[in-house]
């Protein structure tokens, strides 16, 4: 195959495959928090920041992904 | 299932539709795809150090903070006007986060690092966003096919413009002015989608973590990473049996190797850090530009609101988690009591 098919069918796979984990693993924290806040909706101060925090964790192997991808592309 | 052919939905959809129809039949002008690079651009130099697009928005971005915060603070007043009411209610909205995080005594100390490093990251990434920012700049003939024509303002062919070509057209006009072709480098870029900036801030916020953790700690902080406290017990403690010191001797060796894990994990959030910023930014930019080339001016609206929320949500992210590194390289990690 060409080259350049290759490396863009190389970033599609990269950056399909790699959102996939994290994808279902965002929905689960969201999904935990709004039960949280569902329970008790006094919490949704100390709530919010580990949210964030967990969210950003797992948002950030996505990224890799992401960054993989950009680089097959582009570089 | 009626919900979904209920008028409110058909008729938007409809319009969208005939929308994107119509679009692709008019003969207006395409927005051109430029060059997507991942480094930024070299676009002088000073002093033989080569000077990027990216290193200028930063510096841009300095002086908005500075003389922002000069030009708000130089009057002040009891009774807050309207923009020092607003740098007010940040300002002591974010004390009240870290404070949260850290406790009253650590946030006097973290506060001043993080919030420089929001602001710095929110403007920078804001800056990007703002209209005609990063669309001038300095055009070079492209040196392999690619590119775009351009329609030269002044003789001396110094100032020019895309030539925007008719839908259909494009394509045909890029394959044969192949040779002809020029590449826009821009003049600003914002400098959070380079990636040697993002990498310079994670760098900060984990030295800071360190100094943090042994002003707290004393130089027992290092103990995390080189954990040799509890080999050195099994064998100086009085009152253990000889199965005892085996059994402690073999904890030691697992500490150890947390020890190793810990050193790692410092390096990791170097490198996550860095990346998460860069990649969302330069990723927004990017998708941004991908969808105005697709599907001309009105769809990549909708992408503009959640790229300036995401830039808010990742200034937030490097601040909140910077607080979260301090507050556990301050905490003891109980190893005494045993």
């Amino acid at each position: 195959m060409d080259p350049t098919i290759v490396k863009s069918l190389a970033a599609a796979i990269a950056i399909a495959l790699g959102s996939l984990g994290p994808g279902l693993g965002l929905g689960m924290i969201g999904s935990k928090a709004m039960e949280a806040l569902g329970r008790n909706p006094e919490a949704s101060g100390q709530i919010f920041v580990p949210l964030i925090l967990s969210l950003a964790f797992t948002e950030a192997i996505g990224i890799y992904a992401l960054v993989v991808a950009l680089i097959i592309k582009f570089v | 299932m009626s919900k979904l052919l209920s008028r409110k939905v058909l008729v938007p959809t409809g319009l969208i539709v005939a929308g994107l129809v119509v679009l692709n039949l008019l003969p207006i002008p395409r927005v051109l795809l430029p060059e997507i690079r991942i480094a930024a651009e070299p676009v002088f130099e000073l002093f033989g150090f080569p000077i990027t697009n990216s290193l200028l928005a930063a510096w841009l971005t300095m002086i908005v903070l500075i003389v922002g915060s000069w030009a708000i603070t130089r009057k002040m007043s009891l009774v807050p006007g309207r923009w020092q009411g607003f740098l007010e209610l940040i300002i002591e909205s974010f004390y009240g986060l870290v404070e949260n995080a850290a406790g009253a005594k650590w946030a006097r100390k973290f506060f001043p690092i993080v919030m420089t490093i929001f602001l710095f990251v929110i403007v920078s990434n804001w800056m990007g966003l703002t209209p005609l920012f990063g669309s001038w700049g300095v055009l070079h003939p492209a040196e392999h096919e690619g590119g775009h024509p351009v329609q030269w303002l002044n003789d001396s062919h110094t100032i020019g413009l895309w030539m925007p070509t008719p839908t259909g057209e494009a394509e045909a006009a890029s394959h044969e002015k192949a040779g002809e072709g020029y590449i826009l480098v821009p003049m600003l870029r914002a400098a959070t989608t380079d990636l040697n900036i993002t990498l310079g801030l994670a760098f900060v916020s984990v030295l800071l973590t360190q100094y943090f953790g042994v002003r707290a700690l004393g130089p027992g902080y290092f103990g995390k990473f080189i954990a040799v406290g509890r080999i050195v017990k099994a064998f100086t403690r009085k009152g253990l049996g000889c199965g005892g010191r085996i059994a402690a001797f073999f904890m030691g060796i697992i500490d150890l190797f947390i020890g190793v894990v810990e050193s790692i994990s410092e390096i990791g959030k170097i490198v996550s850090f860095s990346f998460r910023l860069f990649g969302n930014i330069f990723a927004g930019e990017v998708l941004l530009v991908v969808m105005a080339f697709l599907i001309p001016y009105l769809v990549s609206l909708p992408f503009y609101g959640l790229e300036i929320f995401v830039g808010l949500v990742q200034a937030l992210v490097f601040m909140m988690l910077t607080v979260a590194f301090f507050v556990v390289a301050i905490s003891h990690h109980g190893e005494e009591e045993h």
